[in-house]
């Protein structure tokens, strides 16, 4: 449920890709649009719609390098 | 077109405390008659007359505009609308105006009203009843222009005034001129302005005109001060000297001298800072290369230079062409004890800086030491550094902007603190990193500055960077909300709105943009020092204050032009006829104007260049490139505003099957910087096309969908 929610969000920020395109996990999302300025609205955005905060160690560009990345980012901020 | 308004000299504010202003418009009785025949002869109105030189008026202010008069004639006000263009002859604009004034209907009420005319009215209101009204008896012109004195200087309603009187004059005299040909202010008079405005003559520390020489000399003087700190490391003025003596003579010994360009291929560190400064040491000609930039792009800059030797950075990645020698760059060089010297004069060049051109190749652009010394020098002077203050290197070694970051404070004793990637990135860390340094000068375009703002926002800490005094809006033009809102949260940070241009070292105009009880209007100010600003019309003559016309910089901080394209350089770069004998003038393509005390103002452009993320590009450039994949039959790229930045959308017709957004975005990226890669790329048919047969670009941004 929340995978679905953090990808309907990310995929906001992809404009390279379509709406019935297939989001594989290790796609570099560098090549599906998504530019520096793009990746500091996600991050806002991710944080407020899932209701999380990302980790600080999470602010990086191998973060932002896949969906994958990104969602271990997410999930790392709810271990304790 | 353009709804008109006046440029005002404050923001509106929907509290301001408004109070009128009168200034006499003073217009003789025999000017008020001929206007009176000319409308008789035309079987027109008194108030169509007088609406028609309004309206002549706010076209001679703004180019092509529609303009709304609200008329007040014995009865409930109206709202007359008329378009007209510079090309429009005054006796057709008065057969517009009868015939608007007929169809006029009755203004409504609430939104403000830019312009007022009153024929034959009661005695005049308390408080404004629009930005500014004029007061006239029929057939009479001895009346009066009242202005909302929250809204205007007493000086600019005395120009409107005395710029009215002369359209009047002028247009009655010879009713069949066009628009554009009313002369508003007498030559003389605006050459005037012109000299007294460009008084900038200044002697800006003239001990050393090569910019490493103050350097050294200041390594001399604070041996043990911290020069450069980055992640895990720190270099004193001394370190900073060996190693950059030291590589110097290493370059010298490979050939390096005066106009032999050195390429850099570096992420921000502290080897590219000694690098850049080495360069200059050993006498040549600094050219940075950006490693993010795509082998394509980076060879072509190389080739166009003629590089032949370049110094790589840690972490760099360099594909070396094979002429070329790559030199990796450490922090341990030899040092021996031999002199260096340089046979280098302020005339020759200090950098070659590469920007986006409009023909789908990057130029370089020639700056000398004594250009970037001026800057650097004005800088010093405007918003003088201290000695361990603290300046943050963050902008990509690729943009002009990153000069002053890394050469300023090394000039006077100041601190660079180099910026890690991530840190840029991400707002969060980068508020964090400013504040643990206590950095006192750095820089943001709009865009940036919005995320940063926002971060602030939210983590909601107040007055998060105490130490912080200035802070330098680039890139382009700083929106007057996002200034405020700065001020909301930095009530102590003033910030440097300076103006220029890869092509003028950086900058060449300045305004310091202080927190005000509402929006503060955004000017880009007078000239720096020794820099001359014009604004002119297009037959190359200056405009009266108030008009549109295209910005010019010239003076000492001018580039030498284009590197190996004469051609561009004489069509940019043209004589300045009120400079000293032999200089030069260049074209901003901007436009812009003056406030009635002279102030620029400066807004948009008169090409097709736009800036993303701060980054300026060519759209054709970018059309070219596209039009160059062998399945693109033609393309268009499109600028749409968003926010405090612009989103670029390529929209393309194909020769065969359509080989998708995504194969295009890797085509474009594979030769073009990321920030002049389009965000949408779209493949439609056949272009929209307008009345006269050309593309229509904003029937293209309206139509086509969000999403590919």
């Amino acid at each position: 449920m929340l995978e679905q929610r953090f990808l309907a969000v990310l995929r906001r920020h992809l404009p390279l890709i379509a709406p019935a395109d297939e989001l594989p996990s290790d796609a570099p999302l560098r090549e599906l649009g998504l530019d520096s300025m793009a990746t500091v609205r996600l991050v806002m955005e991710l944080e407020s719609e899932l209701g999380v905060v990302l980790r600080e160690s999470s602010l990086t560009t191998e973060t932002f390098a896949d969906a994958a990345s990104v969602w271990d980012a997410v999930r790392k901020t709810m271990e304790p | 077109m353009t709804m008109a308004a006046l440029p005002h000299d404050f923001s509106r504010r929907v509290a301001a405390s408004r109070s009128v202003g009168w200034v006499p418009l003073g217009i003789s009785d025999t000017t008020a008659r001929a206007l009176h025949e000319l409308c008789e002869r035309e079987r027109c109105d008194w108030v169509d007359g007088l609406v028609t030189m309004i309206v002549a008026l706010f076209v001679r202010y703004l180019g092509d505009a529609e303009v709304a008069v609200a008329v007040v004639c014995g009865r409930a006000p109206l709202l007359v609308r008329v378009a007209a263009a510079g090309d429009t002859t005054i006796r057709a604009l008065l057969y517009h105006a009868h015939r608007a004034v007929k169809a006029a209907e009755p203004a409504g009420s609430g939104s403000p009203i830019p312009i007022l005319l009153e024929v034959g009215g009661s005695p005049p209101p308390a408080i404004p009843v629009a930005d500014m009204s004029i007061h006239v008896e029929v057939g009479r012109l001895d009346g009066s222009l009242a202005f909302d004195t929250s809204l205007f200087r007493r000086v600019t309603a005395e120009r409107v005034v005395s710029h009215l009187a002369a359209v009047v004059a002028h247009a009655t005299g010879d009713p069949d001129q066009p628009i554009e040909s009313l002369v508003i202010e007498p030559l003389e008079r605006r050459l005037a302005d012109v000299v007294e405005w460009n008084c900038t003559d200044r002697v800006l520390d003239r001990a050393s005109c090569r910019v490493h020489e103050s350097i050294a000399a200041q390594a001399h003087s604070t041996p043990d001060a911290i020069a450069v700190i980055a992640s895990g490391c720190a270099l004193s003025y001394a370190e900073l000297e060996r190693r950059s003596r030291a590589l110097a003579r290493l370059l010298q010994k490979r050939g390096a001298g005066p106009e032999v360009p050195i390429g850099v291929c570096a992420p921000r560190c502290p080897e590219a800072v000694i690098a850049c400064v080495a360069i200059l040491r050993a006498g040549a000609t600094y050219l940075p290369l950006d490693p993010s930039y795509p082998a394509a792009r980076l060879d072509l800059m190389i080739a166009d230079a003629a590089v032949r030797t370049v110094l790589v950075g840690p972490g760099a990645r360099f594909a070396c062409p094979s002429h070329v020698t790559a030199i990796a760059l450490t922090l341990d060089v030899f040092d021996g004890d031999a002199p260096l010297d340089a046979a280098v004069s302020p005339d020759h060049l200090a950098y070659v800086m590469y920007t986006s051109g409009s023909t789908g190749k990057p130029k370089g652009v020639m700056i000398t030491h004594a250009a970037v010394r001026n800057t650097l020098a004005w800088m010093q002077d405007a918003y003088p550094l201290r000695v361990g203050d603290l300046v943050a290197h963050k902008t990509s070694i690729s943009f002009t902007d990153s000069i002053w970051e890394i050469l300023w404070p090394l000039m006077v004793g100041a601190q660079l603190a180099v910026i890690d990637e991530d840190k840029v990135r991400f707002p969060r860390l980068l508020v964090q990193e400013l504040r643990r340094l206590r950095v006192a000068v750095t820089q943001f375009v709009p865009a940036q500055m919005r995320q940063f703002l926002d971060e602030v926002e939210r983590t909601g800490v107040p007055d998060p960077l105490p130490d912080l005094r200035w802070v330098f809006n680039g890139g382009e033009a700083l929106p007057p909300a996002l200034a405020r809102e700065w001020f909301r949260r930095f009530p102590r940070t003033l910030i440097a709105n300076a103006y220029g241009m890869t092509e003028s070292a950086i900058y060449g105009t300045n305004f310091v943009v202080e927190p005000a009880d509402g929006e503060p209007v955004v000017l880009v100010g007078y000239p720096i020092a020794n820099e001359r600003a014009y604004v002119l019309d297009r037959h190359g003559q200056p405009c009266a204050p108030l008009c549109t016309g295209e910005i010019y910089l010239a003076g000492d901080s001018l580039a030498r032009g284009y590197l190996g394209r004469p051609d561009l350089t004489a069509e940019r770069f043209v004589p300045d006829p009120w400079g000293p004998a032999g200089s030069r003038m260049y074209r901003t393509g901007d436009r812009g104007r003056r406030s009635s005390t002279g102030e620029i103002a400066c807004f948009g452009r008169l090409d097709r260049q736009v800036k993303v993320h701060g980054g300026r590009v060519e759209l054709g450039e970018v059309e070219a490139l596209l039009a160059r994949h062998p399945a693109v039959l033609q393309a268009v790229v499109t600028a749409r505003r968003d926010g405090a930045d612009h989103v670029l959308s390529a929209y393309y017709t194909c020769r065969g099957a359509d080989p998708g957004p995504r194969e295009l975005f890797r085509f474009l990226s594979g030769e073009l910087p990321s920030y002049m890669v389009p965000a949408r790329l779209i493949a439609i048919e056949k272009f929209p096309l307008t009345v006269n047969g050309k593309i229509d670009r904003e029937c293209l941004d309206r139509e086509a969908p969000a999403h590919n």
